[in-house]
C-alpha cells in the first residue's frame, strides 16, 4: 500500500464519517419567523342527541324485561358547526360530527389556522346543530364561544380549547406552556 | 414495469461499479467498505446495543429533555456515548440502503433469495422507526417536529377515534405514558431487529456477520473519534405553543419530513405506499420469465460418490445428504430446488462431474472448453482468460488472450484449467469478482481452495502451476484486468509456450472426502 493511497483511503475515510456525522444534524428550518398559528383543540366528551318517544305497552312487552325503558330514548353524536371570525372574516366553517362508527365517540376539534404575527379580534364558535324534537344529554352545553384579542409574535401558537367548566372555550396564550 | 426495473438496475449496477473501482483503489477489494455493507450494518447494531445500554442507564421518562441534556453534560462519556449513538444509527440506515441496493444491482432478490430481500426491508423498516422512537426520545425541537408530524400522518387514517396529534398541541403536559410507550418501541424494536436478522440470514450457509477485524476496527474507531471530537449538541427543548423554526434533523430519518409537512398527509401514505410496494414486489419485477429463468442444479445419482462436497461448498443449503436408493451403499446428494439460485457452485465442487445446473456441470465445461478451443484456437503463447460473466472479463478484448465466459468462477471445473493447459495454451488467466463482491457469495474462495489448497475436486498436480493464474477484477476494473493479462502474457513468452497433447484424457475419479457432514468448512 503506497503512501498516496494510506493518504487518500483515511482522507476518504474522515471525509465520509464527517459527512454521515453532519446529516445527523442538518439544520432545516421549518417554520419562518414571520409565521404563527391559531390553534383550536378541545373534546367534548357525552355531546349525545337524545330523541324520545314512549313506547306502547305492546312494544314494551316485545322487549326482555331489562330493556323495557319507559322513556324509548335513542341517543346518537351530536354535531357541532365550528365558525372562526378573524378581524371580522370568516376563516374556518365547519360542520364536526361525531366520530366512530356509530357516531358515539368523543367529539374532538384539532384545527391550525395559520396567521402572520400581529394582533387580531378573534370569535370561535362552537355550535350543536339540534334537529326538531332532539336535546343534548344534560350538562353538554349547546353552544361554548370565545371572542378576544389575540397578539402573536414570530412562531408563535395560540391555542383556543375548552375551559376546565367544559362550558367555555378559553385563550392559552403563547408562551404559557403547561 | 419490468422495462423500467431493469433499466434502474443497469444503472444502479453501472454507479455501483463505478464506486467499487474508487473504493478498490484506495481500500483494496479485501477491506472495500462497499462490499461489507451488510456487515457494516450488524456492526452499527452492536454498536447501538452497547452505547445504548449506557444510555439507558440515565434516560428518566418524567423529565427526558432535561435527562439527556444531562447526559450531553457528561464530557467523559455521556456526551460521546450520545454522540456515537447517533452517529452509529446513520450509518445503519446507509449501510442498509447501500446493501439493498448491491443485491438490487445484481438481481439477487428474487427466488430463493425473495426472503433474504423481504425481511431485509422488513429489518430496514423496523430499523427505520427504532431511529425515529430514539429521536422522540429526547423531547426536543426535532423530537416535537417528529411527534407532531407522526401524529398528524396517523391522524387521518380511520384507526383512532380521537385525532392522536392532539397530545402535542400544549394544552397539557405530555404524559409520561407516551415517552414510556416510546422507550419501550425503542428497546423493544431491537429484539425484533434481532430476529428479522435471523431470519434474513437463514438461508445461507457460513453466515458472514463480521467486516474484516481492520474494516471493524477503523469504522468503530472512526466513528468514535467524531463522536469525541465533534459531538452532537442539544437543540432547545420541544415547545408545544411555539412553531419549531431551526431544528436540527437526522437526515436519515428525517428526510421526508419537510416535503411532508408542506402536503396532506394522504401524499405522504402515497408515496411510502408505492415505496414499499414497488421494493416489495422487487423480487416479482427481477424475476426472469419462466424461459430464461436459470434452472436449480441436478444431481446424476450414478456419478454421486457421496463425498459431500456439494454439500459443504453450496452457499445457500440447498444440498442434502440422503440415503441412496439405487441399490449402492451409502449417501448420495439431493438438491432442494426451491433453495437454489442456480450458482453452479456445487459443479465445481463435484470431482466427478455429477452435479450442477443443466448445460452447466463439470461435463458441460469440458464439452465447452472443446468447442472454444476448436473456434478460437489460442496459441502456445497466448493466454486464454476464464472469465466471470458478472466481473471485468465479458465486455473488453485483450490482445493475444481469447476469453471464455463462465457464470461463476466458483462453478468453474478445475478439470476445465487442466484441459486448457494440457492443449497447450500459453496460460490459463481466471478472472473472478472480487472475493466479497462474489455474486454467488463463495465462488472466489472455492476457486483458490481447489486450485491452490488442494481443496476436493482439486486441479491435479500434474498441471503446471505457472500456467494457471488466479486474478480477481470487479466489473469496473477491465482496465486493471487488462494490465493483469499482459503481464502474466509477458511472463509466459519468458517461460515458453505452453506444449499441448494429442489426446487429453480427463480423471473424474473422486478423491477420499476431506470433511465430512456437520464440519464446518472454511
Amino acid at each position: 500500500m503506497n503512501t498516496a493511497r494510506v493518504i487518500g483511503g483515511s482522507a476518504l475515510a474522515v471525509l465520509l464519517t464527517g459527512a454521515l456525522s453532519w446529516t445527523s444534524r442538518v439544520p432545516v428550518t421549518f417554520t419562518e419567523p414571520d409565521q404563527a398559528l391559531l390553534r383550536l383543540s378541545w373534546r367534548l366528551t357525552d355531546a349525545v342527541l337524545e330523541s324520545c318517544r314512549p313506547p306502547s305497552e305492546e312494544e314494551l312487552a316485545k322487549l326482555p324485561v331489562h330493556m323495557r325503558d319507559p322513556r324509548g330514548c335513542t341517543g346518537r353524536g351530536a354535531s357541532f358547526v365550528l365558525r372562526v371570525l378573524v378581524d371580522g372574516t370568516e376563516v374556518a366553517l365547519d360542520t364536526v360530527r361525531a366520530p366512530g362508527a356509530r357516531a358515539d365517540r368523543p367529539l374532538t376539534v384539532l384545527r391550525d389556522l395559520p396567521l402572520a404575527p400581529g394582533s387580531y379580534d378573534v370569535d370561535v364558535a362552537f355550535t350543536a346543530i339540534l334537529p326538531e324534537g332532539a336535546r343534548l344529554s344534560p350538562g353538554v352545553p349547546p353552544e361554548v364561544v370565545w371572542s378576544g384579542p389575540v397578539r402573536l409574535r414570530g412562531r408563535d401558537v395560540a391555542l383556543v380549547g375548552l375551559a376546565p367548566s367544559g362550558r367555555a372555550l378559553e385563550l392559552r396564550r403563547p408562551g404559557t406552556a403547561p | 414495469m419490468r422495462r423500467l426495473i431493469g433499466v434502474a438496475r443497469r444503472l444502479t449496477r453501472a454507479g455501483l461499479a463505478r464506486l467499487d473501482r474508487a473504493f478498490n483503489g484506495l481500500y483494496t477489494a479485501r477491506f472495500n467498505p462497499i462490499y461489507h455493507s451488510g456487515a457494516l450494518v450488524v456492526v452499527s447494531l452492536v454498536v447501538l446495543l452497547v452505547s445504548g445500554l449506557y444510555l439507558l442507564l440515565f434516560y428518566r421518562i418524567g423529565a427526558p429533555y432535561a435527562s439527556v441534556e444531562g447526559l450531553a453534560d457528561q464530557a467523559w462519556a455521556g456526551r460521546w456515548i450520545r454522540s456515537l449513538h447517533r452517529y452509529v444509527s446513520d450509518l445503519a440506515i446507509v449501510a442498509a440502503l447501500v446493501h439493498a441496493l448491491r443485491m438490487f444491482a445484481q438481481g439477487r432478490s428474487w427466488g430463493p433469495r425473495a426472503l433474504a430481500w423481504v425481511s431485509g426491508l422488513a429489518l430496514l423498516f423496523v430499523l427505520y422507526v427504532c431511529g425515529w422512537t430514539g429521536y422522540v426520545m429526547v423531547w426536543d425541537a426535532q423530537a416535537h417536529v417528529l411527534a407532531a408530524e407522526g401524529a398528524r400522518l396517523f391522524d387521518v387514517l380511520p384507526i383512532f377515534s380521537e385525532p392522536i396529534g392532539r397530545a402535542f398541541v400544549g394544552d397539557q403536559p405530555v404524559p409520561a405514558a407516551f415517552f414510556f410507550l416510546n422507550l419501550f418501541a425503542h428497546v423493544a424494536l431491537p429484539v425484533g431487529v434481532a430476529l428479522i436478522l435471523w431470519i434474513h440470514v437463514s438461508r445461507l450457509a457460513r453466515t458472514y456477520l463480521l467486516p474484516p477485524r481492520p474494516l471493524l476496527w477503523m469504522t468503530v474507531g472512526l466513528f468514535t473519534a467524531v463522536a469525541v471530537l465533534w459531538p452532537v449538541g442539544m437543540d432547545a427543548p420541544a415547545d408545544l405553543r411555539r412553531l419549531p423554526g431551526v431544528v436540527s434533523l437526522d437526515i436519515a430519518y428525517g428526510f421526508w419530513v419537510p416535503w411532508a409537512r408542506t402536503v396532506h398527509p394522504a401524499w405522504v401514505w402515497a408515496a411510502f405506499l408505492v415505496v414499499a410496494g414497488l421494493t416489495l414486489a422487487v423480487p416479482l419485477l427481477q424475476r426472469p420469465r419462466p424461459e430464461k429463468r436459470p434452472p436449480p442444479s441436478v444431481v446424476e445419482e450414478r456419478f454421486c460418490t457421496g463425498c459431500e462436497q456439494c454439500y459443504h461448498d453450496c452457499p445457500y443449503e440447498a444440498i442434502r445428504m440422503v440415503p441412496r436408493t439405487d441399490g449402492r451403499e451409502g449417501w448420495v446428494a439431493r438438491v432442494e430446488p426451491t433453495k437454489c439460485v442456480s450458482c453452479g457452485i456445487c459443479a465445481g465442487s463435484c470431482a466427478p462431474m455429477g452435479v450442477g445446473p443443466p448445460e452447466r456441470t463439470g461435463r458441460d465445461q469440458l464439452a465447452g472448453v472443446r468447442d472454444f478451443l476448436d473456434r478460437e484456437r489460442p496459441g502456445p503463447e497466448d493466454v486464454v482468460v476464464v472469465g466471470c460473466t458478472q466481473g471485468a472479463a465479458v465486455g473488453p478484448r485483450f490482445a493475444g488472450a481469447p476469453v471464455l465466459p463462465v457464470s461463476c468462477a466458483g462453478s468453474l471445473h478445475t478439470s476445465v484449467l487442466e484441459y486448457l493447459v494440457r492443449a497447450g495454451v500459453g496460460g490459463v488467466l481466471v478472472a473472478s469478482c472480487p472475493s466479497r463482491d462474489c455474486w454467488n457469495r463463495e465462488g472466489v474462495i472455492w476457486l483458490h481452495a481447489r486450485v491452490n489448497d488442494g481443496r476436493e475436486a482439486e486441479l491435479r498436480s500434474r498441471v503446471d502451476r505457472r500456467r494457471v493464474r488466479l486474478a480477481h477484477a470487479a466489473e469496473g476494473e477491465a482496465d486493471r484486468l487488462a494490465a493483469e493479462v499482459r503481464s502474466y502474457r509477458a511472463e509466459v513468452l519468458l517461460m515458453g509456450g505452453g506444449e499441448g497433447e494429442e489426446r487429453i484424457e480427463i480423471d473424474t475419479l473422486c478423491e477420499v472426502p476431506v470433511v465430512s457432514i456437520g464440519e464446518v468448512t472454511k
